[in-house]
């Protein structure tokens, strides 16, 4: 057989896992591979404008087909800026490949040009990471890394590959069978488990459902609609579980947590019985904990051992594959009706918070009407981090599973473009919208030329407050209104003397429509309803490169209900009163 | 409560790494880690004690058992062990006071590797508890280094 290259041993390698597009940016030490992957037709390499947003496109990818994204970057800096993408894959259990270039063998540990400790610094914000020190463990570990990337819990894994070992020769095998000893996931559930927690849910008279990140993940959707349907259980999603049951569903009463719904978070205190499916109980979904779900039995059901009773203690525990654990409970459990808990549940999504509407400026329900009017449903909507991902979560009418991307762990500003990015090279037929602030979208403002290059169709929303608006609520709610560096507009004037009085900035820093013309995208600005349909119906039709729609919105509008931080999920405040 | 955990690792690069990144980034300490071959080559065994509670070594014991490279983890039982820890240190020689050294390195079984004019240094072997006494009766002589490996443990039988 003969030799190949390192740098053909990673494309082929590629290949082999059906690799079609990576994202990338070149840099001396991925060189070689860079090389090879020019005459590889089969892939179609990315150029993004920062290794970040290179890595939250590989992240949309996989978000929004379940595959594994792939991106490459060059040693030192081009490894260092992945460190934040791979941090959000990792939180939200994406899969991830990252390839990072290093400096020769021979000169790891000399502080060498873009020398930088790639595997020490991406430990903690990966699955696994490997350094390859000879040529010959680079096609397992390519294998491997796939294998880790997807399997399980999914999340990021960094392969950081020395100059040398690229150009280095070997034979090329490929081997089919994955053989990690300290790495066998759990699939099935335990039957003792499962016979446990059916017979909770048997006895339960108030049952209510979580679906997580990882129902959507594991591609369990339908199971759980099922057995949802079955067993007459409500239903509240995480916010990387939306999507999972759709929005009009008699059973789905929306997010719970921080800015959950009304009906979410009373029906988890009410409840007696409460059936986490793949989601991690995080601070933000929970409230304080001491507090939390006061008269329910939990099971929890997930992938990841150590997910559970990590933060909430749970009487009935399942470790395994979700899919799997919901086919194999199907059967065993009976069907039931809860009609006096159904009720209630619709007693509580009688209650609905207050919505401004008809301000002066317009408001964020007014922007998800005409979203959810105008948008087909199986769009993909990524966001960023901010006040309108919070309104995304409430409002945006969700009704397919792997329609949101969303950084909900991290809580990554900048996530959404790039991400969209992503998912519209995945998905070429499928629209998809990018919700974001004038905050996050600076954040990788930058991409508008990957994405003016591809020709790719995105419509960008800004709902653009010209604040950093959802700091400036807290700081609105809990910090005296000393609003501490949270205003974006140009102002002559002492921050502290500023007294909102918006005729004396100068508002559009930046003015997007122009930033628009200068990546040569197309940019509206809109500032009323009519303005903005007519926007969103144009852009619809519009597929010769990304639209940005620049929404000027009530400038100090909050997100409401809001549980304060360490409060319980029954004390939600609506403009400073309990409800 | 001390809780001591085994693990058989991956005899790779950036394991011993990987596995005090994971105990540290959570906010738990280390007592002792010791790590050394296994019978074979390819792997290691790592010794780790914790002083925490049953919550918190449940959580490490989880965390460490995700990372890849680690092939398995116990929590060692007290009952059920076999527990040895090695201390070196260096005592003050002095003329008054050798004979009854003499008879405290005797009764704990400790031997004396070196000798200089004006210092010893001793051997000792045994469990957490027997070291910790023998540190306590050799302290009045004076300690100039000190020098403990932290335990490394066995279980009784095969599990």
């Amino acid at each position: 057989m003969s030799k190949i290259s390192g740098a053909h041993i990673i494309v082929e390698s590629l290949k082999k896992e059906g690799v079609e597009v990576i994202f990338g940016y070149p840099g001396g030490a991925v060189i070689p591979i860079f090389d090879v992957l020019y005459s590889t037709p089969e892939i179609n390499l990315i150029l993004t404008r920062h290794e970040q947003a290179a890595v939250h496109a590989a992240d949309g990818y996989a978000r929004s087909t379940g595959k594994a994204g792939v991106a490459i970057v060059t040693s030192g800096p081009g490894a260092t800026n992945t460190v934040t993408g791979l941090a959000t894959a990792n939180f939200d259990s994406v899969p991830v490949v990252c390839i990072a270039g290093q400096v020769p063998t021979s000169m790891i540990g000399i502080d060498a040009f873009q020398e930088a400790d790639t595997t020490g610094l991406t430990n903690p914000v990966t699955k696994h990471n490997y350094l390859v020190h000879d040529v010959n463990e680079l096609a397992m570990t390519m294998k491997n890394s796939f294998y880790i990337a997807k399997s399980g819990r999914p999340g990021p894994v960094v392969i950081d590959i020395p100059k040398n070992v690229t150009l280095e020769k070997t034979e090329f095998h490929y081997d089919e069978k994955i053989n990690i000893r300290g790495y066998k996931p759990h699939l099935d559930g335990h039957q003792n488990q499962l016979k446990k927690a059916i017979q909770l849910i048997e006895h339960a008279k108030k049952p209510l459902i979580i679906v997580g990140g990882g129902s959507i993940i594991s591609n369990a959707c339908e199971e759980v609609r099922e057995i949802i349907n079955k067993c007459d259980i409500p239903v509240t999603a995480t916010l990387n579980g939306l999507g999972c049951v759709e929005y009009d569903s008699p059973y789905f009463l929306g997010m719970h947590g921080m800015h959950g719904t009304i009906a979410a978070n009373k029906a988890i205190q009410e409840c007696d019985l409460l059936i986490a499916l793949g989601s991690r109980f995080d601070d933000r979904a929970t409230g304080k904990l001491a507090t939390f779900a006061p008269k329910a039995k939990i099971i929890h059901i997930d992938i990841d051992t150590a997910s559970i009773s990590k933060n909430v203690t749970v009487d009935v525990p399942v470790v395994g594959d979700l899919k799997r654990v919901m086919k194999q409970m199907s059967p065993m459990v009976k069907e039931k009706k809860h009609s006096e808990w159904m009720e209630r549940i619709n007693e509580l999504k009688a209650m609905t918070h207050e919505i401004p509407k008809n301000q002066s400026r317009i408001t964020s329900f007014e922007v998800f009407e005409v979203i959810n009017d105008l948008i087909p449903q199986e769009t993909i909507v990524a966001t960023d981090v901010g006040q309108h991902q919070m309104w995304t979560a409430l409002y945006y009418k969700f009704k397919f599973p792997r329609t949101l991307l969303t950084s909900g762990g991290l809580g990554t500003m900048g996530y959404g473009f790039p991400a969209a990015i992503g998912a519209q090279f995945a998905n070429p037929e499928k629209p998809v919208i990018c919700i974001t602030g004038d905050g996050s979208f600076q954040m990788n403002i930058q991409e508008l030329a990957t994405a003016v290059i591809h020709k790719l169709p995105i419509i960008i929303l800004v709902m653009n407050n010209g604040y950093l608006g959802m700091v400036r609520q807290w700081q609105e709610l809990f910090n005296e209104r000393r609003y501490s560096a949270t205003c974006l507009m140009y102002c002559e004037k002492n921050p502290q003397e500023c007294q909102g009085n918006e005729d004396d900035c100068l508002i559009l820093i930046p003015d997007f429509i122009k930033v628009a013309q200068a990546y040569c995208a197309k940019g509206v600005r809109v500032k009323t309803l009519d303005e903005l349909k007519k926007a969103v119906t144009e852009a619809i039709h519009y597929t010769d490169g990304p639209m940005i729609i620049d929404i000027i919105t009530e400038r100090t509008e909050n997100v409401w209900p809001m549980v304060p931080g360490g409060a319980s999920l029954d004390e939600m405040l609506k403009g400073g009163r309990v409800i | 409560m001390k809780y001591i955990l085994s693990l058989i690792v991956e005899n790779k690069h950036g394991v011993l790494a990987k596995v005090s990144q994971v105990i540290t980034s959570r906010g738990y300490n280390i007592g002792t880690l010791t790590a050394g071959p296994c019978e074979n080559k390819d792997t290691s065994r790592m010794i780790i004690t914790f002083n925490c509670d049953e919550k918190i070594i449940e959580q490490i014991t989880k965390q460490i058992s995700k990372l890849i490279d680690v092939i398995k983890v116990s929590l060692i039982d007290h009952n059920e062990k076999v527990e040895r820890e090695l201390v070196l240190l260096r005592a003050a020689r002095k003329k008054d006071t050798e004979a009854s050294l003499f008879r405290v390195i005797e009764i704990f079984d400790g031997r004396i590797v070196h000798v200089t004019p004006k210092s010893f240094v001793i051997e000792l072997t045994g469990h957490v508890e027997k070291v910790d006494g023998f540190i306590e009766n050799i302290r009045p002589y004076g300690i100039q280094d000190l020098l403990r490996t932290g335990p490394i443990a066995l279980t009784r039988f095969v599990n």
